[in-house]
């Protein structure tokens, strides 16, 4: 990294970790100072009263350096309290803000985005690196560390000056200390900086291991993921697999810390060395009358302070350095763009659902892949058509629904709305005209009603008609809290589970209630038993109404009272036209796809 | 809820012991290198506070350069000897103890991989089971495994140093010992009124937490992200977290009020011991009772000294909290496991295709009012293929987890070839079947390694490429540059890849091919596939459960064309058998579902049957 990137990182870093938590950023700074401050109290008034009790002086000065010391760290210390129990409220609200803003991203970053899975390795990575205490988290660290040590340097260098000064230590002893002070310091700083470049060495290796041993332990606890293992044996293998990722990952552990442990034996010593030293020029100064008695322990912990402090801030600076190494990733994270937002266009809102939507010419591949999953599609939509969408696994069927609902941009050619294409409109003003039930919808696990709303207010009576027409009315009845009962136990304890049929009814619901003029069903009845399909079959045109529905699904029966199918293949659409007419081209892909299914159920 | 107090399963003490015990077998040398930790730790902070008092009398006693020197020399070449040591021995100990760490951990994954299914899917015993993992956890320096030994060696250390130091402030006056001793008492008291505050509310803030992380965590799962843009969910989101987040953000400032308020005891008790210790040692230098560096000395012991009182009580709460730990490692750990009798041999079994029976067969879950699964009896002959069908929530998939000696019946029984299930080994009688499940969790190993459950050096690799072709995954293998060496899961394997849900289904049939047993199982393995696909496995179908006895299981009624026999699953038992012929022949609820999902094949296409 450069100069330069590192300047403009590290002033991103400061805004941003004020933007985070104001009030903590400053706790911290604070806090750090007072912390910092603290320390020089007793050292410096017990000097005076060693020597004020060493020289016998008078009851009333000795009784105020004690009231002063013992007062003054009383003071700070209750200060430094409240400041600090103020910190850590905020400290929680930040570590929210962090996550929040983090989750918020994610919901607010193009699909496209999502899918990448560049972006989730680095989503992977970065949560696993704040884990261990970098990225935002260390801008704390080091606003804590550069304001302590800071403080320190000030104060020590305050407090020791006087030394240098003194006329009757001669020169030669006040620069074999200053001689002392630099070799030390740049020896300690040396075996500093060479023992955060084997951490980091570590963590750049380690980063991996721990996201692969996190999905490893994922696996583990996953209930569908036990009954595998158990059925086919994995147990052992398992074990043995996760006791190697432990070991493997130990062994470096271990290693980084021996290497580590002997590069601080050098600089130890010599720092031992060095206080030896000026222990001996400030005795043979107080041997001397030069210096005062009390004076000799403040000095030694004033330099031996002022070389932590100054050991420490250049590695607070490294780490900080450093750190701009992962804040880079971070900030790249929440830098992806969404170039699905550069259209302005409001969606004419129209009572009469007329609303045309053409695919000319579309073909798409997705984003760092060569193999086109659609290829030329031309297509209209009829207002108020029901649209049957059939063909394989991997035809393209539920990539042509992600590029109509605009979750991608295609590759080639147009989407387009009223004539309009339809990047020009304001995306959630687009996406407003489709209600859609995703083969792997989610519902959340929050009230009855607010799902089927998708927001928190909602029109109770509404929502009922909604869930009554999805099938789901009986079930609502027996519902403990009616329309304000949570779904699933992740939120709520009392929570009440839901089988997969029923959270697809509830999730049809939900499309209902949205009332858009698109409505498009992925394999809604996958999921459902014979009675229950029966039903959303025959009461399909009711739950559609005049909507325009697009309907997927590999249960071709339902496609009779679908008025068109379009037959996908291998990212054509290959074939176009009604039940009847698709089944009797003999050697069409709807009568090879008909005559699979059907044969079963004609043995009568 | 948690107010009721529930008794730990080992007293400390039993965890102390087992602690030690564990420890000294598994690690000896991390056991000694604590233990000689102790003197070490006591010498040097004496030494600490000896040295400024030892500078100070050479000083005012006017010795000779040379001998101050010597003799500060030395107590800090001890001071550098004892610290150098220190670190060498931390170092060994540390390098220790994470491997026995992890050696403790994995007895812990070995459990939970291989415990009976239905004790671990109850909730409570899987929370243990990650409870047991926390306790091999290194957390802030801490690691409960080996809390107890290293507190307890800390409770020595703390002894040894009050004695120590205690015994030198004796010299000044015992009362101050006394004055010393109980200062930090108080201010536990106070710290301690604070925690059981914080401790009584901790259910509110735990459940908030649990929410708001909830909350926040839902954008994680990429497979919302379609219906949070579709249905602007993030707004909604926004709104529960805003909630949650003001009404924690309460909840901390009234914390952090009441820390304030019990760390203000702290900071009396220290102005008035520093106050006090002062005013003493300062009036006793003043009659010439005390010299100006046992003055240094004995204050710098003052301000230590409150750390020994403070460290012993400290230790003594930390034992008690890693025994609660202890427990929960151990209760999982040593969980009675339902292992099965193993009085009967399986090899008998594998064979030939087995002979299934239940025999009034009950299942009820735990807490559950009534019965999943109601006196249910059924045969599956040597070599048959039978199908069951029945409406969602009949009990289908309770039956295929009793089938597999994943749950064990609340009452009747289940027979192998005339055999109690219950007489085999659990793992033995894992071999018998090859299941293929209606949920699927693939991790990210590659694609032979899936298929065979093993590392790739354990695995028959032509086997496996040939069973995934006979599951219709031959065109994929041969559009992957990697073939069966390919790994699942992109996110954690840069060049891995994500298989659809279709192919995902076919992988698993790939497996159960390769595993070969002689009994098959498939729980709705064509949800997810095209017709043309599910006709594939019909046939294929053929093939797979030849000289072996299999049940399929189906909401499609399509798949009872090719089953020599059909069960109806009706509210937990069998309402009609038979042949497709003869229930059809019957009229009853069968003929019913099938003239449902078949009408739309018809001619006409109309369905005409009401319900």
């Amino acid at each position: 990294m450069t100069w330069k990137e590192h300047l403009q990182i590290s002033k991103r870093a400061i805004r941003f970790s004020f933007q985070l938590d104001r009030k903590y950023a400053i706790c911290v700074i604070l806090n750090a100072f007072l912390s910092a401050v603290i320390g020089y109290i007793p050292i410096y008034f017990s000097a005076k009263v060693i020597d004020a009790l060493y020289q016998h002086d008078r009851l009333s000065t000795m009784i105020l350096y004690v009231v002063l010391t013992v007062g003054l760290v009383f003071l700070i210390n209750f200060i430094n309290t409240y400041i600090s129990a103020a910190k850590n409220t905020a400290s929680y609200s930040m570590y929210r803000n962090e996550l929040w803003m983090f989750s918020e991203k994610a919901m607010k970053m193009a699909y496209e985005s999502i899918e990448d899975s560049e972006v989730t390795r680095l989503r992977y990575r970065i949560q696993k690196e704040s884990q261990t205490g970098f990225n935002c988290y260390y801008l704390y660290h080091t606003l804590k560390h550069g304001i302590g040590n800071l403080t320190k340097i000030v104060a020590s260098i305050g407090l020791t000056a006087s030394f240098f000064g003194l006329p009757s230590v001669p020169v030669y002893m006040k620069l074999l200390m200053l001689a002392g002070l630099l070799v030390t310091l740049v020896v300690s700083m040396f075996s500093t900086s060479k023992i955060n470049e084997l951490d980091h060495h570590f963590w750049d290796i380690s980063a991996n291991m721990n996201v692969f041993s996190q999905q490893f332990s994922d696996y583990i606890e996953n209930y569908n993921a036990g009954k595998d293992i158990r059925m086919y044996g994995m147990k052992d293998h398992l074990a043995d697999e996760s006791l190697k990722l432990d070991a493997d990952y130990y062994n470096l552990a271990i290693q980084n810390s021996y290497k580590q442990a002997l590069w601080s034996i050098p600089s130890s010593i010599l720092l031992y060395a060095f206080e030896f030293g000026i222990y001996a020029i400030l005795i043979f100064a107080a041997l001397d009358g030069s210096i005062t008695v009390g004076a000799v322990a403040k000095y030694v912990s004033c330099i031996m302070l002022l070389i932590g402090a100054i050991t420490d801030m250049v590695k607070t600076v490294q780490m900080a350095l450093d750190n701009h190494q992962y804040l880079k990733r971070y900030f790249s994270y929440l830098d992806i763009p969404n170039h699905m937002y550069q259209g302005t266009l409001t969606v004419e809102k129209r009572d009469d659902n007329e609303y045309f939507v053409e695919f000319r010419n579309v073909s798409f591949r997705y984003p760092n892949t060569d193999q086109y999953v659609l290829r030329h599609v031309n297509f209209r939509f009829k207002i108020g058509e029901k649209l049957a969408i059939v063909g394989r696994n991997g035809s393209g069927k539920t990539t042509f629904i992600k590029l109509l609902c605009r979750l991608y941009d295609p590759t080639e050619g147009e989407i387009l709305l009223n004539g309009v294409d339809i990047r020009k409109y304001d995306y959630d003003e687009y996406l407003s005209i489709f209600s859609v039930v995703f083969q792997d919808f989610k519902l959340l696990s929050f009230g009855l009603g607010q799902n089927v709303a998708a927001g928190v207010a909602y029109d109770p009576e509404r929502v009922t008609s909604c869930l009554a027409k999805a099938g789901f009315g009986d079930r609502l009845q027996d519902m403990p809290e009616g329309l304000d009962t949570c779904l699933y136990k992740d939120f709520e304890k009392n929570g009440v589970e839901i089988s997969g049929g029923e959270a697809q009814k509830i999730a049809l619901a939900r499309a209902l209630y949205k009332n858009a003029p698109f409505i498009i069903l992925d394999e809604p009845t996958a999921a459902l038993d014979p009675i229950a399909e029966y039903e959303v079959y025959s009461k399909f045109d009711e739950i559609v109404g005049e909507k325009t529905a697009i309907y997927i699904s590999h249960r071709l029966s339902s496609c009779r009272f679908c008025d068109t199918i379009a037959v996908f293949d291998q990212g054509q659409i290959v074939q176009k036209g009604s039940h009847e007419q698709l089944v009797s081209d003999e050697k069409g892909k709807y009568y090879e796809l008909w005559h699979a299914q059907a044969q079963y159920y004609t043995v009568l | 809820m948690s107010s009721k107090k529930k008794k730990p399963i080992h007293s400390s003490f039993s965890n102390a012991i087992w602690s030690v015990r564990n420890l000294v077998r598994y690690s000896p040398t991390a056991f000694v290198l604590l233990l000689m930790m102790v003197p070490i730790q006591v010498l040097l902070q004496y030494m600490n506070i000896y040295l400024p008092s030892l500078v100070v009398s050479e000083i005012i006693t006017e010795q000779p350069l040379s001998h101050a020197l010597l003799s500060v020399g030395i107590v800090m070449a001890v001071i550098l000897l004892g610290n150098l040591m220190k670190n060498a021995l931390e170092f060994v100990k540390s390098s220790k103890l994470s491997v026995y760490r992890y050696k403790m951990a994995n007895l812990v994954t070995r459990k939970k991989l291989g415990m009976f299914y239905q004790l671990y899917e109850r909730k409570e015993i899987h929370d243990l089971g990650n409870r047991a993992e926390i306790a091999t956890q290194m957390w802030d320096g801490s690691l409960p495994l080996v809390d107890m030994v290293r507190n307890g060696f800390g409770i020595v250390q703390n002894i040894l140093g009050y004695f120590l130091f205690g015994t030198v402030l004796s010299f000044v006056s015992p009362w101050l010992v006394l004055l010393l001793t109980i200062a930090p008492v108080i201010n536990l008291l106070c710290v301690h009124a604070y925690n059981k505050w914080e401790y009584s509310h901790r259910d509110v803030i735990a459940e908030l937490n649990q929410k708001l992380w909830y909350t926040t965590t839902l954008s994680d799962d990429f497979s919302t992200a379609k219906d949070i843009r579709v249905y602007s969910l993030a707004s909604w989101i926004t709104e529960c977290y805003r909630d949650l987040s003001s009404q924690c953000g309460n909840w901390e400032k009234k914390t952090a009020t009441r820390n304030f308020l019990s760390r203000i005891a702290d900071l009396l008790v220290i102005l008035i011991r520093d106050g006090g210790a002062y005013a003493l040692l300062i009036s006793m230098v003043l009659r010439n009772e005390l010299t100006v560096d046992q003055f240094v000395l004995y204050f710098a012991a003052v301000s230590s000294f409150a750390t020994w009182v403070g460290g012993i009580i400290d230790c003594w709460n930390k034992i008690h909290a890693s025994s609660l730990q202890i427990c929960d490692y151990r209760e999982f750990v040593d969980y009675p496991d339902e292992e099965g009798e193993g009085t009967a041999q399986i090899e008998d079994a594998l064979s030939e295709a087995p002979e299934i029976l239940f025999d009034k067969v009950c299942f009820r879950y735990d807490g559950a009012e009534e019965d999943t699964i109601h006196n249910l009896s059924f045969t599956l002959h040597k070599g048959e293929k039978v199908a069951l069908v029945g409406l969602n929530g009949a009990g289908k998939t309770t039956i295929v987890k009793l089938l597999c000696g994943l749950y064990k019946p609340t009452s009747g029984e289940i027979r192998i070839n005339g055999i109690p299930l219950s007489q085999f080994r659990k793992d033995d009688y894992y071999r018998l079947i090859s299941p293929v499940f209606q949920d699927v969790k693939t991790a990210f190993f590659s694609l032979a390694e899936t298929v065979s459950g093993q590392s790739a050096d354990n695995t028959d690799l032509s086997k496996a490429e040939a069973c995934m072709r006979r599951a219709g995954l031959g065109s994929k293998l041969d559009s992957l540059p990697n073939g069966i060496h390919t790994k699942l899961n992109k996110h954690v394997n840069p060049d891995g890849i994500e298989l659809s849900g279709g192919e995902v289904q076919k992988l698993m049939m790939a497996r159960a091919l390769y595993k070969d047993a002689p009994l098959l199982v498939l729980d709705e393995p064509t949800a997810a596939l095209d017709p043309i696909a599910e006709s594939q496995i019909y046939t294929e179908y053929h093939q797979m459960t030849k000289n072996k006895t299999s049940l399929f299981i189906s909401h499609r009624l399509a798949s009872t064309s090719f089953c020599d026999r059909i069960l109806l699953l009706e509210n937990g038992s069998i309402a009609e058998e038979g042949t497709h012929e003869q229930l059809i022949r019957k009229g009853g609820k069968y003929w019913q579902l099938f003239e449902i999902q078949s009408c739309w094949y018809q001619k006409d296409g109309k369905g005409g049957l009401e319900l």
